[in-house]
């Protein structure tokens, strides 16, 4: 529905989305979501933070919203300090393009979800969304650990380390490979 | 969708033409007509019907300077979406007059003076008796008020298209005059109808609805041209449902609420029963 009405506006965007909207996109989650996160956008190949959305696409999506009853800022860039610290190494050669009318979705890989649901599950409760999410993704133990020394680099203090190995030891993953 | 809407509106326009005096055939109304409520619309509905275009410019040429408040229209015009400049512009020409002077020798001729007598031309009926201007439209609405109305307030009573404060000298008037009797209980002040018998017999044959058209007549122009502009887009839904969003605080004052929430496919729909209920008001509800 966004699309179409970006497409019937003259607007195109591209916009990179995480979280259980793209994993609800992927097939990998069934649970409704009502929002989209983004991490990013793709202007001329070049990704660009998702914090300050184009105003055509904010009024977009607010429209759409109005429409669903859904919150106004269902399609946001919350995630978008991800970007700061950088994405998964090859993030960009994964995602799945998906193109609705004026939209383009470039969908996070199911391993690069791993990555940030992880991140995610360390600062959640252990019977949280992320948690479950995580789960769902099936991760192997090798993912996890690729996805927990990406976690580092984003959160280098020894408290995340903690939070983190208690997740990991959940999955079976031991400290090994990633502290 | 709003083709059916269309149809029902040109055929409501035709009733109030008629009554007003224009040559057609149209069974007359039961509610009050709006007079400039009525012209500040028409550009939403002349293009659906031409003749009725036609014998409108014939009216409003040779018949509308006894009746029109051209303050009060320009007032309820601005009220109205934007258009582009194609089609009859009615408003325009009462405003401004016409751009073609061969226009007044090129009209039908075939429009009449209305009948007054008819409850639905209380509006015009009062503006006879008063004067064309706030205090004929005030007295037209203290008069088509339900009997066991309460005490009303300016704000409450304030004819679309006047301002509030020449409302509210009328209404100090008529209770010097002792029409009304003005109660002041702090904050608000607030009048009660004392010479409604009165009233009501000299504005008699009253009309059995007196809805206020011009937030009506608003509303339904602007899904009309939502409709225009975006009609044939998949996305058509979500601009009426924006449009209309906009309009709430305005629905409100008629207790109205655009529905405008749910599947898109099902929106354009619930939009049009709803803006043909508005063109059907039951009820006794007073002019505003």
């Amino acid at each position: 529905m966004l699309g179409q009405l970006l497409l019937d506006r003259g607007h195109r965007f591209e916009v990179v989305a995480v979280g259980g909207g793209g994993l609800l996109l992927i097939g990998v989650i069934d649970r409704p979501t009502k929002d989209l996160d983004l991490v990013a956008l793709r202007d001329a190949g070049v990704l660009l933070p998702a914090s300050d959305l184009p105003p055509p696409l904010v009024e977009a999506a607010e429209d759409v919203a109005r429409v669903l009853d859904l919150a106004p800022n269902w399609m946001n860039g919350g995630p978008t300090s991800l970007l700061r610290f950088g994405l998964p190494e090859g993030f960009l050669e994964r995602v799945e393009r998906r193109e609705y009318g004026g939209l383009v979705i470039l969908l996070a890989s199911r391993f690069d979800q791993i990555h940030f649901k992880l991140y995610a599950a360390a600062d959640d409760r252990p019977e949280g969304k992320h948690h479950v999410d995580l789960q769902r993704l099936r991760s192997t133990h090798d993912e996890l650990r690729a996805a927990a020394s990406w976690t580092r680099t984003h959160d280098a203090s020894e408290g995340f380390a903690i939070m983190l190995g208690g997740v990991l030891r959940t999955f079976g993953v031991d400290d090994e490979g990633w502290r | 969708m709003s083709e059916e809407l269309q149809k029902q509106v040109v055929e409501l326009a035709w009733r109030h033409w008629t009554a007003l005096g224009v040559a057609g055939v149209a069974p007359l109304p039961e509610h009050a007509i709006d007079l400039e409520a009525l012209i500040a619309f028409m550009p939403f509905v002349a293009a659906a019907d031409p003749r009725l275009a036609r014998e409108c410019v014939d009216w409003c040429v040779r018949i509308a300077p006894s009746f029109v408040s051209i303050s009060r229209l320009r007032q309820i015009v601005r009220l109205m979406p934007s258009r582009g400049e194609d089609g009859l512009d009615l408003p325009k020409l009462l405003l401004e007059g016409p751009k073609d002077p061969s226009v007044r020798a090129k009209v039908s001729g075939k429009s009449r003076m209305p009948r007054l007598e008819h409850p639905a031309l209380i509006q015009l009926r009062s503006r006879y008796i008063f004067g064309v201007g706030a205090r004929a439209d005030v007295i037209s609405v203290l008069a088509t008020r339900s009997r066991g109305a309460e005490a009303a307030r300016i704000s409450s009573l304030r004819s679309v298209g006047y301002t509030k404060p020449a409302v509210a000298t009328v209404m100090g008037e008529l209770a010097a005059a002792g029409v009304l009797e003005k109660l002041v209980t702090s904050p608000a002040i607030s009048y009660k109808l004392i010479k409604g018998t009165s009233l009501r017999a000299l504005l008699a044959p009253l009309p059995r609805q007196a809805p206020s058209w011009p937030e009506r007549f608003v509303l339904i122009a602007n899904v009309l041209e939502t409709w225009r502009r975006f009609g044939l887009r998949a996305s058509y839904p979500i601009e009426l449902a924006k449009v209309l969003d906009k309009l709430r605080p305005l629905a409100a004052t008629i207790e109205e609420r655009p529905p405008i929430v749910g599947r898109p496919s099902v929106i354009v729909d619930q939009v049009t029963r709803w803006a043909a209920a508005l063109l059907a008001p039951k009820g006794r509800a007073g002019l505003r």
